[in-house]
């Protein structure tokens, strides 16, 4: 079961996925493999990163920026969702 | 030799030791030759020589194949970008007037649709269906003598490739590259690199590009195993540091953008890339920070900055021998063997002092013969240079640059609106292009904003004709018909108007600071 935490964060990513594939025609949830949609290219895997660590305060470790990570937007979520936490119990 | 007789070469020395590494996929050089060959004999049963064969095929030991096979068949080969829209991948192939099309799994379905297009096509072929399996499945290892083309007497006038680059008028224009001026720059390179069969070299740069012309011919030449990056490994910094570690790459040659993105997004300085013995970057300026600390990280590499456009193969080239300082800037560096670099003044007289500045020109045996099907465009780029009571015929690049007092070429900027984005190679003029012809559009602009990591970001404002209504996804689903991703603005802003200079022109720097306030 997901937590509150990764909940919201999935929210948020599929937020940010939306506004930044500028596709209506997309249809983003929590399994969709993004591999899939071309314009997900790495200028959009940056600016997604960006922002998500914008909205969460929490820097993304980098060995964490690998294609499983981003496979799905619920991958995502849980990698986050445990940073945060590891952050928060420093 | 010509570059396709270097890997023959390569293949009757050594034809069991191992060519290409993809994943589980390992290929020897007999059996490179062979599978090129079978695609080779397929392309010369119905294709006259000099034909073009369109190369619609992801990064792979097939497009390699084919690649080979083209060049073996005495004819030239035009790489298209499978990422490419359909609109622009149907318009190179017309515009190349290629005579047949190599298709893959991932790309075949999308032609299967495009009868037109391809109707008058002589050969449709998948390299993977009709040459891999039965040639590859052979127990034997192929002899070279099995694999002789009748028909490969080269010249050095005959077309190797076509590489088809960004243009200022929303069509793509092919650079046409001759068996001459591909061997210069390989053999170049084989005289500067002492790349050798233990070297592992990363395919990392798409093949419709320039740079892997020399992880591929040079590589293959020395007897070196290549190891294609997939796009979707290579668009993860960690994910590519991973792959050059686990498949112990020695050789590596990428684009700043792609560099930097490993220092600043990967375990790269945690870690370094132990085996990694060369780098070579090429494309764009790397600023001295990220590459100080990607030096820094691989402090055992040789790092050389190379130059050159795509019209020219590289003609300077630079050894790095320690990592930059702050705010340093990286020369061009020393032209190449056989290759003439000037700087002209803007009478086009030649300028010999250092430190002032003028147009980089280049001449020499690398240097394209034009642009297909494009003869005034070709002869605007060209120029007769009048040196030392010579005069002889060069390529303006559009780079602006200077000779420091050390003798080596320095960069400044461009002089016309070509930009790079993550090594990409842009023409403005090219995008608005595209943006103008949406019939809803009145007037665009596209400006390049400056970016740490990706060397520029494009941002767009876009005019609605008069009583139309205009939404961004609109625009972008319009651009994403007709231009590959890497061109498609980052942001397309509608404006009721856009700012105008006293002589009427659009005021693009005044654009430039809007969005540097808007998007910062």
């Amino acid at each position: 079961m997901n937590s509150d935490c990764e909940d919201d964060i999935l929210d948020q990513i599929i937020a940010i996925l939306r506004r930044i594939l500028r596709d209506p025609g997309i249809v983003l949830s929590s399994a969709t493999e993004l591999k899939h949609i071309g314009s997900f290219d790495s200028l959009a895997l940056f600016r997604l990163i960006a922002e998500i660590e914008l909205a969460s305060g929490v820097e993304l470790d980098p060995q964490y920026i690998v294609p499983e990570t981003f496979a799905t937007p619920a991958q995502i979520a849980q990698i986050f969702a445990r940073q945060i936490k590891a952050s928060a119990t420093l | 030799m010509f570059i396709h007789e270097n890997i023959v070469a390569a293949a009757s020395r050594n034809p069991d030791s191992l060519a290409i590494v993809d994943g589980d996929d390992k290929l020897s050089y007999g059996q490179l030759l062979a599978w090129a060959t079978r695609l080779a004999k397929s392309f010369s049963n119905v294709l006259p020589r000099g034909s073009r064969v369109a190369l619609n095929l992801e990064k792979s030991p097939a497009a390699i194949a084919a690649m080979l096979g083209t060049l073996l068949a005495g004819c030239a080969y035009v790489p298209i970008d499978p990422a490419n829209p359909m609109e622009r991948r149907r318009f190179i192939l017309r515009d190349s007037g290629a005579s047949a099309l190599v298709v893959d799994a991932s790309t075949a379905a999308e032609w299967e649709r495009e009868t037109t297009v391809t109707a008058g096509l002589a050969l449709i072929l998948d390299p993977n269906v009709e040459a891999a399996i039965v040639e590859r499945s052979e127990a034997a290892p192929v002899t070279c003598a099995s694999t002789e083309v009748e028909r490969s007497t080269t010249q050095a006038s005959d077309l190797a490739y076509v590489l088809y680059t960004s243009g200022s008028t929303g069509e793509p224009k092919g650079v046409m590259i001759t068996h001459e001026n591909a061997a210069a720059f390989v053999g170049w390179a084989l005289d500067r690199f002492d790349i050798n069969p233990a070297d592992h070299i990363a395919v990392h740069a798409p093949l419709h590009f320039d740079l892997p012309v020399l992880d591929v011919y040079a590589g293959l030449a020395r007897g070196a195993c290549l190891f294609p990056v997939r796009a979707d490994v290579a668009r993860f910094p960690e994910g590519l540091v991973r792959f050059l570690r686990e498949k112990e790459i020695s050789v590596l040659y990428a684009v700043p953008s792609a560099l930097t993105a490993l220092v600043s997004r990967s375990t790269l300085t945690r870690a370094g890339i132990p085996s990694l013995r060369l780098l070579l970057y090429a494309g764009e300026e790397f600023h001295a920070n990220p590459l100080s600390r990607l030096m820094s990280s691989v402090p055992q590499a040789r790092v050389f900055n190379l130059y050159g456009p795509i019209e020219t193969n590289v003609v300077a080239a630079h050894e790095l021998l320690r990592p930059p300082l702050a705010g340093e800037r990286i020369p061009l560096g020393c032209a190449v063997q056989g290759t003439k670099i000037v700087i002209l003044d803007a009478n086009g007289s030649a300028i010999t002092d250092a430190d002032v500045q003028g147009e980089i020109v280049v001449s020499g045996p690398s240097v394209s013969p034009g642009y297909l099907n494009r003869p005034e465009i070709t002869r605007q780029s060209r120029v007769v240079v009048c040196q030392d009571g010579h005069s002889f015929p060069a390529y303006r690049t559009g780079d602006f640059g200077y000779w420091d007092i050390d003798g080596q070429l320095r960069f400044v900027g461009r002089r016309d609106g070509t930009v790079k984005t993550r090594g990409f190679r842009v023409d403005l003029g090219d995008v608005e292009a595209v943006i103008l012809a949406c019939p809803s559009v009145a007037e665009a602009a596209v400006i390049a904003v400056p970016h740490p990591e990706y060397t520029t970001r494009l941002l767009g404002f876009v005019v609605p004709i008069p009583g139309l209504s205009m939404e961004e996804s609109t625009l972008v689903a319009w651009c994403r018909e007709r231009l590959p991703p890497y061109m498609i603005p980052e942001k397309l802003a509608v404006r009721e108007v856009l700012p105008k200079t006293s002589t009427g022109k659009i005021a693009r720097r005044a654009l430039l600071a809007e969005s540097e306030q808007s998007w910062p």
